[in-house]
């Protein structure tokens, strides 16, 4: 009997132990699961990332740039064409995403995708979708080459639904070998992580005589009047600024003046009869593009421009505070040719999920109105002018019309030239080009990628007008 | 008459036919399990150690029926499940030692049966109670002496005799034999603790020297060899066991509270001298200090726990082998982590099913005392045993390295374990009519 009443408490001693641990249990498995889940240290999210097969990156010929493939227990990220390095970003267990590859992240990882029930029962790992990008290899290639090995930005865009065609930024990285190189390239002082085509807000200099003249000639100035003294060097601070390319004569009309890139005119217009044309422009101009159709990363200012001590006049001349983004310049342009409204950019074709057919996406957005169809009509003229006699020589072609306006700007201790041009298909369609060389004075360099980028892309255009879905799987 | 004839039958919940149901239960479970997991890993050959198992359970099972037919009808398929289950684990975790721990598997249901069935095992067992126990002391100092570790892993602990490619682990074999020290000797005894009980009728009544002496010598002499060999969880095994039978059989309360201060008297010095101990202590108290390094294993737990959830991933989706050694002394972590919550509660309630059979079967031969005291010790020992290993591996306590009884990796275990199971179903035959010699 004596035993027995030990027996029971030993019985109930032992079931509350138990209960105590299956307790705990329900305390880590349960009430703390989320926590730890979510610990960096937890090695089970870089294995479950590990083991997602990521889908394929296709140009908007249907050639592959991005495939992963399954080696052993994990799948490695490959990156087929050089020339579009920069335009796709990087995808690393340990860094993470950058560029398209974060910005569809959700797709290429099927984080979103429905799964079979066989898959989840089995708990397979995730298999993304497929995207087909609007970026072409054949126009990234000659972009980069066109470059040369050159500091700064190219865009290209389709004007007709914002499509970029392609996008340039030098320095880059290779994403192949990204975990090994990642300490080297985060020191660089190049900083090829920056991705100057989507992040950078340069000083435009005489690049912002472009929306500068859209806004004069928005208010009924005519671009044919003569101003004396129009080539004249402006003094900025300690800089001098002059014309891109030297007129022969210093009397120059508006439209003379835009052609060469000289700045005098355009301080004009702080003039009290005139400022109101500068307070024209949007306030938000130029228009950033939106976010998810190119980088949720936002743009970062270059270095400061040099300045004096009169703002105004610093910001018309596109140096003090101004700062514009090589897409927001490259959305300005297309405007021009499409009577006045921007397109808006994006990179997403097509999509193809696991086991699925490919289906188009319809990412091109409203058109933004920057200017009234006449002004962009004048300006178009302007510009096909500046290339035919102006500063923007170098970006003829016999074969092509095109239009643009190449300029400098300062920044810091250093030139940046610019061109922004177009060319046109029929009717509204079109290119627009932005391209910013950083350290350089050479508006005849910046013409020359600018046109050689618009000839491919009307290569590309007139062998596919639309994009050609890839003939194989994920 | 005319009552009797109307009524229906009674269903016969013979041991037979619950232990057959409970069994065909288990190889179902087993077989849906080997099944998803053939689907996850590829892997056809886990079908050959189940079809091992479920002709080693049925055998067993026939076996039983015809020389034990009133026996306890919950033990045998109790650990069938368990030991299946954890073949299954080591299947799941460390495919190649699968096929030795299957075999571990048949030798331990063989020995189990045979222990079950020897007649007179238990009156010997009572008889040479010292000499078992000094053959086992012998073979814990010939480890000392000659142990080695099946791994080769230089500074890992030599706990193993080795024979060639078999190796065996004493202390699992030492741990047995202790409870049928204590049970025989105390059983001895228990007219004298009685007397003395009833006598003194104070809370605080002691021990005489001449009772206690030789229990205090051999266990210490057992815990002493223990700690030399730094297996610190057997030891601690050994005292809890200890106390708690010393309390069974005299009924003195206050033993087990100054057992406990005596536990942590010892951890305290433990603390401060043995560079192990304090190890895992620190690691125990706080482990997030250093979840790369020291407490990686403990941490690695957690995050098991935690990705299991409250039905698991499913057995070979999930990522246990992140724990170092997992398929030893962290088993209950992977089973959390691909049977979730569901899965440790069905555990934990099958090894509390088992250990509290054990208990009604020393409630049941109260009037035995060495039957009684036997039975209950065996079953504090699987009850003990387990919670410091899942306490442990929960972080409510710190961490002792024994195995978990049937699942863990472990032929040594496996082997004793299944010999105290087949002792308990002696015991239980022994309640109800089959007589040992």
């Amino acid at each position: 009997m004596t035993l027995n009443r030990e027996l029971r408490r030993l019985f109930f001693g032992l079931l509350i132990a138990f209960a105590i641990v299956a307790a705990a249990a329900a305390y880590w498995g349960i009430w703390e699961r989320d926590a730890l889940l979510a610990r960096e240290d937890n090695p089970r999210l870089v294995e479950a990332r590990a083991a997602i097969r990521r889908g394929a990156i296709y140009d908007r010929t249907g050639q592959l740039l991005v495939v992963s493939e399954v080696e052993g227990q994990r799948v490695i990220r490959r990156y087929l064409r050089p020339e579009t390095y920069s335009a796709l970003g990087y995808y690393s267990l340990r860094y993470g995403a950058g560029g398209i590859e974060s910005d569809f992240d959700t797709q290429l990882s099927g984080s979103t995708l429905p799964r079979t029930v066989e898959d989840v029962l089995l708990n397979r790992p995730a298999v993304g979708a497929s995207i087909q990008v609007t970026f072409d290899s054949s126009v990234q290639r000659a972009v980069i080459n066109a470059m040369s090995g050159r500091h700064g930005a190219v865009v290209v865009m389709r004007v007709q639904d914002g499509a970029l065609l392609a996008l340039a930024s030098l320095p880059t990285f290779n994403p192949n070998t990204l975990d090994q190189d990642w300490e080297r390239l985060r020191e660089a002082p190049e900083n090829p992580f920056f991705n100057r085509a989507l992040q950078g807000r340069y000083q435009p200099g005489g690049a912002w005589q472009t929306p500068l003249l859209a806004a004069t000639l928005s208010t009924g100035t005519v671009a044919d009047e003569v101003l004396e003294r129009a080539a004249a060097p402006v003094r900025l601070g300690n800089l001098v600024l002059v014309c891109a390319q030297m007129p022969s004569t210093s009397d120059l009309t508006f439209a003379q003046a835009y052609a060469y890139g000289c700045p005098a005119p355009f301080t004009t217009l702080i003039a009290p009869d005139n400022n109101r044309a500068f307070l024209m422009l949007p306030p938000s101009f130029p228009p950033a593009p939106a976010p998810t159709a190119t980088s949720a990363e936002p743009p970062t200012p270059t270095p400061t421009a040099p300045s004096s001590e009169n703002p105004l006049r610093d910001n018309l001349l596109g140096q003090g505070t101004i700062t514009v983004n090589p897409v927001s310049m490259t959305m300005l342009v297309a405007s021009i040719v499409n009577g006045g409204n921007a397109p808006q950019p994006y990179t997403l074709a097509a999509l193809q999920p696991p086991d699925g057919t490919w289906q188009a996406q319809s990412t091109a957005s409203p058109t933004l109105p920057i200017m009234t169809a006449e002004t962009a009509e004048q300006l178009r003229g302007l510009m096909l002018n500046a290339v035919n006699t102006g500063a923007a020589r170098a970006a003829a072609r016999p074969d092509m019309e095109i239009g643009g306006h190449a300029a400098f700007a300062y920044a810091g201790d250093g030139a940046l030239s610019w061109f922004v041009g177009f060319t046109t298909l029929n009717g509204q369609d079109g290119i627009a080009v932005t391209v910013v060389l950083e350290n350089t004075r050479d508006a005849d360099a910046a013409a020359t990628i600018g046109s050689t980028a618009l000839a491919a892309a009307r290569d590309a255009l007139l062998v596919a007008s639309s994009p050609t879905l890839p003939q194989t799987g994920s | 008459m005319a009552t009797q004839a109307l009524s229906r039958p009674r269903l016969a919940l013979t041991p037979a036919y619950v232990e057959r149901t409970l069994l065909l239960l288990a190889a179902l479970f087993l077989a849906v399990n080997t099944l998803a997991l053939t689907l996850t890993t590829g892997r056809g050959e886990d079908w050959v150690h189940f079809f091992v198992w479920l002709i080693t359970a049925w055998a067993g099972h026939l076996w039983l029926h015809r020389r034990l037919p009133r026996r306890d009808p919950l033990f045998y398929p109790l650990a069938l499940f368990l030991s299946g289950w954890g073949m299954l684990m080591i299947e799941r975790l460390a495919p190649i030692f699968a096929d030795r721990q299957t075999i571990w598997l048949v030798i331990g249901v063989v020995a189990a049966l045979a222990v079950a069935s020897v007649p007179g095992l238990l009156v010997w067992l009572r008889n040479f109670r010292y000499t078992i126990l000094l053959a086992s002391l012998a073979l814990l100092v010939a480890t000392i002496l000659f142990g080695v570790n099946p791994s080769g892993q230089a500074g890992a602990p030599q706990l193993w005799l080795g024979f060639g490619t078999v190796f065996f682990q004493p202390s699992e074999l030492l741990k047995v034999m202790l409870v049928v020290f204590l049970a025989s000797y105390l059983a001895e005894q228990y007219p004298a603790l009685q007397t003395l009980r009833s006598r003194a009728n104070r809370r605080f009544a002691g021990f005489s020297p001449r009772v206690i002496g030789p229990v205090l010598l051999m266990c210490g002499l057992s815990v002493t060899l223990l700690f030399w060999q730094r297996d610190l969880g057997t030891a601690a095994l050994f005292f809890i066991v200890l106390l708690l039978m010393l309390y069974l059989a005299s009924g003195f309360g206050w033993l087990l509270w100054g057992g406990a201060l005596l536990v942590g008297a010892a951890g305290i010095a433990a603390y401060r001298f043995i560079g192990l101990v304090r190890l895992r202590i620190d690691i125990w108290w706080n482990p997030w200090l250093d979840p790369d390094g020291s407490a990686f294993q403990i941490v690695q737990s957690l995050f098991a726990f935690a990705a299991g959830g409250a039905y698991g991933s499913g057995v070979g989706s999930g990522s246990p082998t992140f724990i170092p050694v997992v398929h030893s002394d962290f088993v209950f972590a992977a089973l959390a982590e691909e049977w979730g919550l569901l899965g440790i509660i069905v555990v934990l309630g099958c090894i509390v099913a088992l250990v509290m059979r054990g208990l009604r079967v020393a409630a049941r031969q109260s009037q035995r005392p060495f039957f009684s005291l036997m039975a209950a010790g065996l079953s504090l020992l699987i009850a003990v045993q387990t919670l410091l290993i899942t306490g442990g591996v929960l972080k409510l306590i710190p961490l002792t390295g024994v195995t978990l009884p049937f699942l863990s990796y472990g032929g040594s275990s496996l082997l004793m374990t299944f010999i105290l199971v087949g002792l308990l179903i002696r015991l239980s035959a022994e309640e109800d009519g089959e007589r040992d010699a």
